[in-house]
């Protein structure tokens, strides 16, 4: 599928072919919770924190 | 292909550095060590003094008037003052020299003479080449004379290099504050060393003008191409090998973490056994010194404190390899034309 490079570290990641936009990842350097914001191209984007939500 | 393992000998290994440097080159696939010295101890088999080697050699220590120069390479492991004249009696024989004391690190006879005491052998100085491998690379290749640079050096050398080279860092005012363990103090005793004196101590032990400083400043001023100033201050800690480094500098301008992940990995692309250890992801979040144990690894992390306009660089290593026996080999391995990881791939223990 291809590399892509970590927004936090600028590490290259090599991204498996079966990726699919929206999946989770860890930077294997800096590991950063990365989330796959596009496969065609390529691109990594710093994963939303876990927030609380007491939604009524 | 044929290899023809390589003879060498090693001058002065009864001790820590000597005894460490015995055991990597007896595991080294291209190396025979041909010969070992000690005053003190020859006649004696070197698994008395290093119990790890028990069935690995039956070499026994000879008094260094026995050495032969019929070898490719002679390691000298005494202390600084004691070397210069083996250096000066074998460097012509042919053989290639690898000095593990402090006698040819620096390059200015009167930065010596400030440290150590008046040289012995001015005239060599030039000739030797540092021997740190990532920033002296293909001159250790072509050396004849390398001088291994000393453990806190190279604690502190390593991580602050690219930050220098960039000028991501003010070359003023830069603090190392460095964690180490007992085996740096050699194979000698004395009251300081006895057991109810040492153990559980944090030590202070030369809060200003460490030797090591001196060889820090040359190194990275040389990078720098203008004056760099390090204060070092080394304490010893419950701990038999191992350095942490903490170095705290002043940042020259609003960089950020991805800005020193860039610099770090340009200047160690090609440096096997520099590891770039910041992660946020693991309970080894920094560089600590245990897992490095027996290992040539120099581990490197840093935190940006964006508020007060700093950076705190942490380096680790094991002081009795990345710091002086391994590093010997591998500036050895590159002096023969060989991959510098052979014979020093190891990753270490853990737990331990």
């Amino acid at each position: 599928m291809g590399n892509a490079e970590c927004p936090e570290c600028a590490g290259i990641l090599s991204l498996a072919p079966n990726t699919e936009a929206g999946e989770i990842m860890s930077c294997p350097d800096c590991g950063a919770r990365l989330e796959v914001r596009s496969v065609n191209p390529p691109q990594l984007a710093a994963a939303p924190k876990v927030e609380e939500d007491w939604g009524e | 292909m044929l290899i023809v393992a390589k003879k060498i000998s090693i001058i002065g290994a009864s001790g820590y550095t000597g005894g460490e440097l015995l055991r990597w080159a007896l595991m080294h696939p291209e190396m025979e060590v041909f010969q070992i010295t000690s005053e003190r101890f020859a006649g004696q088999s070197a698994y008395k003094l290093n119990p790890n080697l028990r069935g690995f050699t039956t070499l026994a220590f000879s008094p260094v008037k026995q050495l032969s120069t019929d070898v490719d390479a002679i390691f000298i492991c005494t202390p600084h003052k004691t070397a210069a004249p083996y250096v000066a009696q074998f460097l012509e024989t042919g053989a290639k020299i690898i000095d593990l004391s402090a006698d040819f690190r620096l390059k200015n006879k009167d930065t010596y003479a400030k440290y150590y005491a008046v040289h012995p052998h001015p005239e060599l100085l030039e000739k030797a080449v540092y021997g740190i491998p990532e920033l002296h690379r293909e001159e250790i290749k072509n050396a004849k004379l390398v001088a291994c640079a000393g453990c806190l050096a190279t604690s502190v050398i390593l991580p602050l290099a690219p930050l220098i080279k960039n000028k991501l860092i003010l070359p003023e005012g830069i603090i190392a504050d460095s964690k180490i363990g007992s085996s740096a103090g050699g194979a000698g005793f004395d009251i300081s060393t006895h057991h109810p004196e040492r153990s559980g101590t944090v030590r202070s032990y030369k809060p200003s003008g460490h030797r090591h400083t001196a060889e820090i400043e040359q190194e990275l001023s040389a990078l720098a191409l203008s004056q760099v100033s390090v204060g070092l201050t080394p304490h010893g800690i419950e701990m038999v090998r191992g350095i942490l480094s903490t170095v705290h500098a002043r940042l020259s301008g609003k960089a950020a973490d991805i800005d020193l992940w860039k610099a770090y990995r340009s200047f160690f692309a090609g440096s096997p056994f520099v590891r770039l250890v910041k992660d946020q992801n693991t309970l080894y979040r920094y560089p600590e010194p245990k897992p490095l144990v027996g290992t040539n690894f120099a581990d490197i992390g840093w935190e940006i404190d964006p508020e007060k306009g700093r950076v705190i660089v942490m380096s680790a290593i094991d002081n009795l390899v990345k710091g002086s026996g391994g590093q010997a080999i591998q500036c050895f391995n590159l002096m023969n034309g060989l991959d510098e990881k052979t014979g020093l791939w190891h990753p270490g223990f853990h737990p331990l």
